[in-house]
C-alpha cells in the first residue's frame, strides 16, 4: 500500500517540478522582453550620423513633402529612428505657404501606425524651444507658435501637443494648454485654458 | 463707454477652435469676453473677424444658463448697464449689443437700478447710447406678440440726485 502511496506522491512531486519549471521559463522570458523595452529607451548604438545635412522627403506625387535641415542627424538601426540636433523643418505644400518649424532636438519615427484605422505615417517628435512660423499669405495671416514639445505628422499635415502653447498673430496673442492643428484644413484646436488677447481694431 | 472701443479685447474659454479658412473662432466652456469696462460671460461663443477689424461675436448660454453683459455708461459718475439673455450678439464694428430671447437689461446709477427693460429683443448701441426693445426675437415688432416692460425708478429728491448732464 505504501508503494502505491509513494508512487502517487512521486507523480505529484514530478508534476510540481514541471509546473515550477514552466513558471521559471515564463518568468525569464517576461524579464527578457522587459529588458529589451528598457534598452529601447536608451536605444541601441547609432550606426551612422551625418553632419550639416538637408533631408528631403518626397511625397507619393514626387513633390517635396518636407525638408529637414540640421546640425547633426544620428540614425538608430534597431528602431530605424533618426535623432536630429537643431532641426529646422520646412513643410512645403505646393499651393500653400511654407511653414518653418525649429527645435533643439527632433526624433523622426518612420511609418508609425498610431491607430489601427490610420495608415502608417511618419512622426517627427520635436523637443525643446519648439517654434512654428507661417508667413503671411492669402490663405492666412502671419502665425507664430511656441511650445516645449510638438509632434508633426507631415504626411497628413497635422500637428499635436499636450503642452502649454503660445500663439501670436498680427492682432492677437493666445495661450492654451494642448493644441491640435490640421494645416491642410487650416484648423487649429486649443484644448484647454485658452486665453486670447486681441488688439483694438485699427483706429476708426 | 466710448473709450472701450480703443481697448484690447480679452477672451478666455476652456476650448477654442480656429478656422483659418472662414476666420472664425468657436469657443466653448466658461467663455468670458472683456474689453475696457465691457464684460460678457457665456458658455459658448462664435467670433468672426473681418480684415478691417469688424466681425461679430455671438454668445449663448448652455442648459438654461443665460449670457451676462455689463458695461459702464458715459455721461456720469458710476453709470452702468447690465443685461441677461439666452443669446447675445455683439457687432464689433458698430458696437451694438443685441439681447435675444428672455432678455433683461438694467440701467444702474451708483449701484441703484434706475431703469429695467424686459422683452424678447433688446438692443443697445454703446457708442451712441441708443436703446431699442421689441417683443419678438427677430427684432421686428410683432403686433400682439407679448409686451415689453420698461420700469423707471423715480429720481430721488433734487438734493441727493446729481443732475444728469446728458
Amino acid at each position: 500500500m505504501t508503494a502505491d502511496r509513494i508512487r502517487v506522491w512521486l507523480g505529484v512531486a514530478l508534476l510540481g517540478l514541471v509546473m515550477l519549471g514552466s513558471f521559471w521559463i515564463y518568468e525569464v522570458m517576461r524579464r527578457q522582453s522587459e529588458d529589451e523595452a528598457a534598452n529601447a529607451k536608451n536605444r541601441s548604438e547609432p550606426d551612422y550620423y551625418v553632419e550639416h545635412f538637408n533631408f528631403v522627403r518626397l511625397s507619393q506625387s514626387k513633390q517635396t513633402n518636407y525638408r529637414v535641415t540640421g546640425e547633426k542627424l544620428i540614425h538608430f538601426p534597431l528602431e530605424d529612428e533618426f535623432e536630429i540636433i537643431q532641426p529646422r523643418i520646412v513643410g512645403i505644400d505646393q499651393e500653400k505657404t511654407p511653414m518653418t518649424i525649429r527645435a533643439d532636438r527632433a526624433i523622426v519615427k518612420q511609418k508609425v501606425q498610431e491607430k489601427l484605422q490610420n495608415k502608417p505615417e511618419d512622426q517627427i517628435h520635436m523637443h525643446g524651444n519648439v517654434l512654428v512660423e507661417r508667413s503671411k499669405s492669402d490663405q492666412g495671416s502671419y502665425l507664430k507658435m511656441a511650445t516645449d514639445s510638438l509632434i508633426l505628422f507631415p504626411d497628413s499635415e497635422r500637428m499635436r501637443t499636450a503642452e502649454a502653447i503660445t500663439m501670436t498673430t498680427p492682432r492677437a496673442n493666445i495661450t492654451a494648454i494642448g493644441m491640435e492643428a490640421e494645416n491642410n484644413r487650416q484648423k487649429i484646436r486649443l484644448l484647454s485654458k485658452v486665453q486670447i488677447s486681441i488688439a483694438p481694431p485699427s483706429a476708426k | 463707454e466710448k473709450a472701450d472701443s480703443q481697448k484690447r479685447t480679452n477672451i478666455s474659454a476652456e476650448y477654442t477652435e480656429f478656422d483659418g479658412k472662414t476666420n472664425t473662432k468657436t469657443l466653448k466652456g466658461k467663455v468670458e469676453l472683456t474689453r475696457g469696462t465691457l464684460l460678457i460671460r457665456a458658455e459658448n461663443g462664435v467670433e468672426t473677424e473681418t480684415p478691417d477689424g469688424g466681425g461679430a461675436v455671438t454668445l449663448s448660454g448652455h442648459a438654461g444658463s443665460q449670457v451676462f453683459f455689463r458695461q459702464k455708461r458715459d455721461g456720469g459718475e458710476d453709470l452702468w448697464i447690465e443685461g441677461l439673455a439666452d443669446r447675445v450678439e455683439y457687432d464689433k464694428k458698430t458696437e451694438v449689443v443685441r439681447f435675444i430671447s428672455k432678455a433683461q437689461v438694467r440701467y444702474l446709477s451708483q449701484q441703484k437700478v434706475t431703469q429695467e427693460q424686459n422683452g424678447e429683443f433688446l438692443s443697445y448701441d454703446s457708442v451712441n447710447d441708443v436703446f431699442t426693445a421689441t417683443n419678438s426675437t427677430s427684432g421686428k415688432r410683432v403686433p400682439g406678440g407679448g409686451r415689453v416692460t420698461i420700469t423707471s425708478e423715480p429720481k430721488g429728491k433734487k438734493s441727493d440726485a446729481k443732475p444728469d448732464n446728458k
